[in-house]
């Protein structure tokens, strides 16, 4: 079991400077663009028609516009100005996850997936896991399993990959396990014997 | 401690039978007026001491219950350290104690389910408070759990009690059960919860001392720790119950389940009405859910604080059937049926060792139709289950909500 109250990027005095730095560092980047913005003033909808012709402007601006909206969460926990960013990448991962649209949620995936790879704070890279969680596929399973070297993305990760659940994640976990120590062994293995029971 | 306060009612109830072929057994053994005997003293824990902690030890109706052990991950709640005699932080060392005979479970929804199946493997009865599970996998993991160690089940909700001795709801039931009317399309029978919300803009704050907050997350996904997100406001936060529809929304539909006989089923498509997109963090308003079933009948879930002029407003057209709807063939059936098997309470069925009442297939089959309404909710669209294989049909990330996996180390 992890130690009592694990320490999370963000609860760390060295934690804490690195997310201010990430923050400060992209405050200039964090305005919404005109379309991204009237978009983001009219989240959540009243009725599905409304959110669904939302939903199809933001993923209409392809992986800038989601790159954009990740930019826009920010590197900290309960960052005020991410609340609305957040409802719409999370409506993303559901809208673009619905039967029948699979072309916008391989486009979501994707950008998410290229995501994890860039400079954001260990708080935000779990947030966009927990959406890969949901529109994930057998793609988004090498970006995922990056993570898995992460002391805070692991488990995250893991939960994602168990949810993928194809033949590849589990290779993916088996090859990540000889290299793993301590809490993420554990993680590690244990989501190797859920999806080896699938 | 001596032996007299150390034997269980269980290991009474095994010896007992044995040194009754042989030897006169006490007045006060036996029980009697002014005496309480051994047989009818059910020994328990409390997991979970915090606002309905008290409550849910209550609400066993046991008579005289002892309370060996009180456990939670509060020490404020505990009186301080856990000496792991009588106060526990861990749940699992718990369930070392061979001679607790209950556990009365009255933590957060998330970790109900590994603490029910830990106590059903113990050989423990359990009660659990509503709801029952976070996510459907859940309850058909528990079902099977007190179902392989032949534990007795009861949840905390218990309307469905009276709606068993009412005779309207009992007809209702039969006619249902019996498939007695075919046409069931316009039966609607409205379930109100309430509609509170959790916050989105909570930022960090230290844990407190007191709390071992990884243990309080448990399965649940690590999010940094705020006063808000713990302690009963933990209900409007999706990481670790679905909020008032499944937190009073189990009470008023439990009962439904059972006036119209759905125990052992589930409804076959679910079609929320709520603002959209949800919030991935914070449980928000919503305005109804329509639950169909296969026989036609429909449950309506109603939140009612979202916007007052988007309450359901589909014609009513009937809700409970009796006598009076069948033709005279019907009649005839209904009234050459036996009667329904009579739902028996927690203590009755500790001591004759047969499930109870609100038991774990109904509690789990109840939930489940509330963790499928908040499903449709989360992903925005109309979804299609399938009662026997329990799984979301044509739509695999719905179906991603049916098992979500937990944080390691814990496990299903």
């Amino acid at each position: 079991m992890e130690p009592s109250n694990t320490p999370a990027a963000g609860t760390t005095a060295v934690g804490a400077a690195a997310v201010s730095a990430l923050a400060a560092a992209r405050s200039s980047a964090a305005e919404p663009s005109k379309k991204v913005a009237d978009v983001l003033d009219k989240l959540p909808a009243d009725d599905y028609q409304t959110a669904g012709r939302l939903c199809t402007a933001l993923l209409e601006g392809g992986p800038a516009v989601v790159t954009e909206l990740v930019n826009l969460v920010g590197d900290e926990f309960g960052d005020p100005n991410g609340v609305k960013p957040k409802y719409a990448l999370h409506g993303l991962a559901h809208y673009a996850s619905r039967p029948g649209a699979e072309k916008s949620r391989a486009m979501l995936a994707e950008t998410l997936a290229a995501e994890l790879a860039a400079e954001h704070s260990d708080e935000l890279k779990a947030f966009i896991v927990r959406q890969l969680q949901l529109c994930g596929r057998t793609r988004e399973i090498p970006a995922l399993a990056k993570l898995l070297v992460s002391d805070r993305l692991c488990n995250p990760a893991t939960q994602a990959l168990v949810a993928i659940g194809s033949p590849a994640a589990l290779k993916a976990l088996r090859d990540a396990l000889p290299k793993a120590e301590g809490p993420r062994q554990v993680a590690i293995s244990q989501a190797v014997e859920l999806l080896s029971r699938k | 401690m001596s032996r007299s306060k150390t034997i269980t009612r269980r290991r009474f109830l095994g010896t007992a039978a044995t040194a009754a072929a042989v030897a006169v057994v006490p007045r006060h053994v036996l029980g009697g007026e002014g005496h309480q005997p051994p047989s009818e003293t059910v020994t328990g824990a409390l997991i979970g001491n915090g606002g309905r902690g008290k409550g849910a030890w209550g609400a066993m109706g046991l008579k005289d219950p002892r309370q060996l052990a009180i456990c939670d991950v509060d020490r404020k709640r505990i009186g301080g350290e856990p000496d792991y005699k009588t106060r526990f932080l861990d749940f699992r060392r718990v369930m070392e104690r061979k001679d607790i005979d209950v556990v009365c479970i009255a933590t957060p929804p998330h970790w109900h389910a590994l603490i029910c199946i830990a106590a059903a493997q113990a050989g423990k009865d359990i009660f659990c408070e509503k709801p029952m599970t976070k996510f459907i996998a859940e309850g058909r993991a528990i079902a099977d759990a007190v179902k392989q160690h032949n534990v007795v089940f009861q949840i905390g909700t218990f309307k469905r009690f009276s709606n068993a001795k009412n005779k309207a709801h009992v007809e209702n039931h039969q006619i249902f059960k019996h498939g007695l009317l075919k046409d069931l399309s316009g039966t609607v029978v409205n379930a109100g919860a309430q509609n509170r919300t959790g916050r989105t803009d909570l930022k960090v704050r230290p844990v407190p001392p007191e709390l071992d907050y990884d243990m309080w997350l448990g399965p649940a996904p690590y999010k940094p720790y705020h006063p808000d997100r713990v302690h009963y406001k933990n209900r409007f936060y999706w990481d670790y119950e679905g909020g008032d529809l499944t937190n009073f929304g189990a009470h008023s539909t439990d009962p439904i389940f059972w006036t119209y006989a759905k125990d052992n089923t589930g409804p076959v498509q679910i079609e929320p009405h709520a603002p959209w997109p949800q919030h991935p963090d914070a449980v928000g308003h919503y305005g109804w859910v329509e639950l169909t079933f296969a026989d036609g009948l429909r449950i309506i879930v109603t939140g009612g604080k979202w916007d007052k002029a988007r309450k359901y407003d589909r014609p009513k057209k009937r809700s409970m059937v009796g006598a009076k709807d069948l033709d005279e063939e019907g009649r005839k059936k209904l009234a050459a049926l036996p009667p329904p098997e009579p739902l028996i309470r927690f203590a009755e069925a500790i001591r004759t060792r047969q499930q109870a009442g609100g038991n774990a297939e109904s509690s789990h089959r109840v939930t489940t139709a509330l963790h499928l309404a908040n499903i449709a909710i989360r992903v925005g669209r109309k979804i299609r289950w399938d009662p026997v294989s329990e799984q979301i049909v044509g739509d695999e990330e719905a179906n991603r909500f049916v098992n979500i996996p937990m944080r390691a180390p814990w496990h299903l």
